[in-house]
């Protein structure tokens, strides 16, 4: 007989608790950080590295827009981990169609293989700059190869690198998710 | 602290994303779950743009940039977890966590 049984916490009860716990904790952080962002009034809010992005961004990067400026340029790193999770996409979504079997036509793999092969020239071109004595990604290299307006393009072929990765992941996994419905119902 | 229409929409978005979290807690449905997931990430997302203010006639880039950044990674993830329902429900018949614990125990 088990005489543990009697002490065990159920499940659901526990996970209630759990809640409760962390929702009020969860609560006061957000509001701590509510309080902290300036009113849309404020004139001089604390700035920090934005004002320097807003004052020398069309300078340096060549982009009129500041979004643009800061996610292809100067947040240009973040795009190699957003290439990298779509790739992590695509071959979840390539591994549950070959271990489920689905069917999954040979033409719609052309999505999974366009997706890798984007990613695969993102960080190629990266490495290239860093075979030069130059650092990963680097535009000033490009820059210093084919001219001061290399900085630009090099910044849109890596965003077009990156979109084409997610595009490619994104009807690849649709596809897989498709497919994965159809031989389940039996269609 | 003066208390202003935008304060006030902050604090409604900042409880959507905390009912939303609820939700994702305590659902026993692994879809309610992914759609509760997806609404708190909506929510920090409309967080982020409230928080683009202007700054010498432009807005502050940076907030807009890291909202861009979690959308984008929020519909990655969310086809990941799609693919993941989509096993599960492949081999379980159902997507209940109750169920299918209740399968496995029998």
């Amino acid at each position: 007989m088990k005489q543990t049984d009697s002490f065990s916490f159920p499940p659901f009860l526990f996970s209630r608790l759990i809640i409760w716990i962390i929702l009020p904790l969860l609560c006061a952080l957000f509001a701590y950080g509510l309080t902290a962002i300036p009113t849309p009034g404020d004139e001089n809010p604390t700035f920090h590295v934005a004002s320097r992005y807003l004052d020398r961004g069309t300078g340096e990067t060549g982009f009129s827009f500041p979004v643009l400026a800061v996610f292809l340029d100067y947040r240009s790193f973040d795009l190699v981990f957003l290439s990298l999770f779509f790739v992590v996409m695509t071959l979840m979504a390539l591994l549950i169609s070959v271990v489920e079997n689905l069917p999954v036509r040979s033409f719609t793999r052309i999505w999974a293989g366009l997706s890798l092969l984007a990613s695969f020239l993102l960080l190629a071109s990266g490495w290239a700059g860093l075979c030069a004595g130059s650092n990963f990604m680097d535009y000033e290299f490009w820059a210093g190869v084919f001219g001061p307006g290399a900085r630009i393009h090099g910044a849109e072929i890596t965003g077009f690198l990156v979109l084409v990765t997610a595009i490619c992941s994104f009807i690849w996994t649709y596809k897989v998710l498709t497919s994965g419905k159809e031989k389940r119902f039996g269609h | 602290m003066a208390i202003n229409s935008f304060f006030i929409v902050r604090g409604l978005i900042l409880l959507l994303g905390l009912v939303a979290f609820y939700h994702l807690w305590t659902a026993s449905h692994l879809l309610k779950k992914v759609m509760a997931w997806l609404i708190f990430q909506i929510s920090i997302v409309l967080l982020w743009i409230s928080s683009a203010y202007v700054y010498h006639g432009h807005l502050n880039p940076l907030p807009q940039v890291a909202a861009f950044l979690i959308l984008v990674f929020t519909t990655g993830i969310l086809g990941i977890m799609l693919v993941f329902c989509l096993g599960i429900s492949r081999r379980h018949d159902t997507l209940d966590i109750e169920k299918i614990n209740h399968g496995a125990s029998l």
